[in-house]
């Protein structure tokens, strides 16, 4: 009893057991640590347990409060420097101050809409020409961009590009979803329009969708990201997503499999209403729906699907939700029992 | 160069403004004065901007300004001549559950122990285990108010462990 004390304690006040609990750090030295001292797996519960009681109860402060925040400050200066070009905010220049990595996604339903590209002044140079990808129902493309930016397409999506970046920002319009692995180039901001709001990144790698005017999604996996309408600017957090619905913008947290799953091939439904999960199946399989009665049932399904064909799907579903199928080509009869 | 100083600051508020604001309502528990504290230090940070553009470690250096200027403003409320005295570090620990199957760690007991320990041990364990910070950026914060950070470090680590005895007679 007393040799079990000691390891807990022990394990307490080791350094590197705290930074593996705190940070998670040296993972592998502690998994096989755990191997090595298969009889003190109790104590190394424990010891994290403990750890994790210290990191203390804080308060949650939201985004808004510190925009607030951020807006007093902006107050102060302009007062107590005489600045009048104080309120007046460079967005590129900002956008240069964000940090490296960034993941979002934008956007719902499908009506393709056409906007103007970010700054165009500062496109037109000799021989640049725009080139436009697309990709069908159904399918997924991957593109490299002129500055060696991946980019994954999802299905009825559709992406424009000069051929080469020559401005001071790398500017491209999205209509649909896609996700992003930035070449980072500090003194050339990425700028991703999409419906209603730009999107400003200098990081590594993010997710956007945008199908519908008027309303967009961005979901931010790491770093941090500036998103910009027409009369709102927010900095987003990693974790967090920002939703546009005409006019009103919403910040909440996301769900990652519902998000960003797409791209790993995770067909994945939270909660998800008969209208919503046939809509998703239409634009993953490019297919068409066709139903024996008007009204779709009122339910809610969760699941989650990787690399599926569409007849295991609808197996799946089809045992949950109470209904059969019958697949023509590219038509789907659905009958709920 | 202004705007880009501007800019840089709006970012560390993104950034460290929770961190702030955690930390500074422990020292003080007035959200008012916790606010008004943290907006000079970016003010102050503003009107520096060579320190702003070689700041290493912003959110340690925050802290370390956040820090110096409640403790004065505590210090001068109390009318007290000790600038640098800690008067409280107020935390309350973290419900922790181990395992379903194993009992849950006893926070109010946890608790306790804690209690028992001096408001600058309280604040290192503080900025140790949620901050995540190494002893030695904790020695640099509080470096400019303590003879000697080191003491304080080896007196609370000692006390840590008297409060993990004590903790572990509730397993």
């Amino acid at each position: 009893m007393e040799s079990n004390k000691n390891i807990l304690e022990e394990l307490i006040l080791d350094e590197s057991f705290q930074n593996y609990v705190i940070h998670n750090q040296e993972e592998g030295k502690w998994q096989h640590w755990l191997e090595q001292h298969p009889q003190d797996q109790e104590n190394f519960k424990k010891a994290t347990a403990f750890v994790n009681a210290l990191k203390f109860k804080n308060q949650e402060i939201s985004q808004k409060q510190i925009n607030d925040e951020i807006a007093k400050f902006d107050i102060r200066v302009q007062k107590e420097q005489g600045n009048p070009s104080g309120k007046v905010v460079s967005l590129w220049k900002r956008a240069l101050q964000l940090a490296a990595i960034v993941a979002l996604l934008l956007a719902t339903t499908f009506v393709l809409y056409k906007f103007p590209l970010y700054q165009p002044e500062e496109v037109p140079v000799a021989q640049t020409e725009i080139i436009i990808k697309k990709t069908a129902l159904g399918v997924k493309s991957q593109i490299r961009l002129p500055d060696g930016t991946l980019v994954k397409l999802n299905s009825g999506s559709e992406i424009r590009y000069p051929s080469r970046f020559d401005g001071k920002i790398r500017s491209v319009e999205l209509l649909g979803e896609a996700y992003f692995q930035v070449v980072q180039n500090k003194s050339k901001p990425f700028v991703v329009s999409t419906s209603g709001m730009k999107t400003t990144v200098l990081g590594t790698s993010f997710v956007i969708s945008s199908f519908n005017k008027g309303s967009a999604e961005v979901s931010l996996l790491e770093g941090s990201v500036l998103v910009t309408s027409d009369k709102e600017e927010k900095i987003l957090k990693p974790g967090q997503k920002l939703s546009l619905n005409g006019n009103s913008i919403e910040i909440s947290n996301y769900d990652y499999n519902e998000d960003f799953g797409w791209k790993e091939g995770i067909l994945y439904f939270n909660d998800a209403s008969a209208e919503v999960i046939f809509e998703k199946l239409k634009l993953w399989y490019g297919v068409e729906f066709s139903f024996e009665s008007i009204d779709l049932p009122q339910l809610k399904y969760s699941g989650f699907y990787k690399n599926q064909d569409l007849e295991t799907v609808l197996n799946g579903l089809g045992y949950s939700l109470k209904f059969d199928f019958e697949i023509k080509e590219k038509m789907i009869k659905i009958k709920f029992n | 160069m202004q705007e880009d100083s501007k800019d840089k600051i709006h970012v560390y508020y993104g950034e460290y403004y929770r961190s702030l604001f955690n930390y500074g309502i422990k020292l003080i528990n007035n959200e008012d004065v916790v606010r008004d504290g943290i907006q000079d230090c970016f003010y102050n940070l503003w009107m520096n901007p060579e320190k702003l553009e070689r700041i290493e470690k912003p959110r340690n250096y925050l802290i370390g300004t956040l820090r110096n200027l409640l403790l004065k403003q505590i210090a001068s409320a109390k009318n007290s001549s000790g600038l640098d005295e800690i008067h409280a570090f107020e935390v309350s620990t973290q419900e922790a559950i181990i395992d379903s199957e194993i009992e849950a760690i006893n926070s109010q007991k946890l608790q306790r122990a804690i209690d028992t320990l001096t408001p600058k041990q309280k604040e290192v364990l503080y900025l140790r285990f949620y901050e995540g910070l190494s002893y030695e950026e904790i020695e640099q914060i509080t470096s400019t108010n303590y003879q000697s950070a080191r003491n304080l470090l080896s007196k609370t680590i000692k006390n840590l462990r008297k409060a993990v005895l004590v903790f572990l007679m509730f397993f």
